[in-house]
């Protein structure tokens, strides 16, 4: 079973897409600021890292900076309200797969998923 | 010779404090904010951290948080620049070992340095 870490402060959104994710087969651990997320990725080993872009405490941009260099094989996700070009950049710069704009469905959550984990393995196969 | 992790988004205070230890024999490491801290204390070891709490992008708070989750036994001391705010409690709690109210003497950091590097 991969294991997501999902950083969301946003309740209604958390609240839903970890719902919905471990219907589909994944363990999903939900923490809502980009330091719990940091000390959360030092506890455990997860495949995959979905953050929003606005969270407190920490940026989404760094959550990702800190979270690449503690689990370099994690694939990224970013997701943003206004996923504007320079947030794209800084997000990829940073260590994200793919970038996402809300609003998104399930299913094309879990079609960047898969595409973010066959990204982030055939980079390491690169290596 | 001690490798200290210095961060503090204020120029001129850092620098003249990074002259100062590094007179008094440490090599010293200086960075801007808590994320470049962090960044840093994941790449390399040191023997100490001075951590100023009001920085940008990551307070020193929370710095010092993920700094004692890399290294449990990693002293941290820190800067505030507001005496009586709660940074003293907060830092505490978060795992300094000290919280030093700016402005203070290069001669007091000197000996809480000391005191917990067991100089």
């Amino acid at each position: 079973m991969e294991s997501i870490l999902l950083v969301e402060d946003e309740d209604d959104i958390g609240s839903l897409l970890k719902e919905e994710l471990e219907i589909h087969g994944y363990r999903i651990i939900w923490v809502k600021n980009g330091v719990d997320a940091v000390l959360a990725a030092m506890d455990n080993k997860f495949d995959i890292l979905i953050v929003d872009m606005v969270i407190p405490d920490l940026s989404g941009i760094n959550t990702i900076r800190i979270i690449s260099k503690i689990a370099p094989g994690i694939a990224v996700i970013a997701c943003s309200g206004m996923m504007e070009k320079n947030i794209m950049i800084d997000s990829v710069a940073a260590g994200a797969s793919v970038c996402v704009n809300k609003p998104f469905t399930i299913s094309q959550m879990l079609s960047h998923i898969r595409w973010a984990v066959k990204h982030k393995k055939g980079q390491e196969g690169e290596l | 010779m001690k490798k200290i992790l210095l961060a503090d988004d204020e120029k001129n205070f850092a620098e003249v404090l990074k002259t100062e230890l590094n007179e008094a024999g440490y090599d010293v490491t200086l960075v801007r904010d808590g994320v470049e801290a962090v960044i840093k204390a994941i790449d390399n070891r040191f023997d100490m951290a001075l951590l100023d709490i009001m920085m940008p992008n990551l307070d020193g708070v929370n710095a010092v948080r993920i700094l004692k989750k890399i290294d449990p036994e990693l002293p941290v001391i820190t800067f505030s620049g507001v005496a009586g705010s709660g940074d003293m409690a907060s830092s505490i709690k978060a795992g300094a070992i000290r919280c030093l109210t700016k402005p203070f003497s290069i001669e007091q950091l000197l000996a809480e340095i000391k005191k917990a590097l067991h100089e």
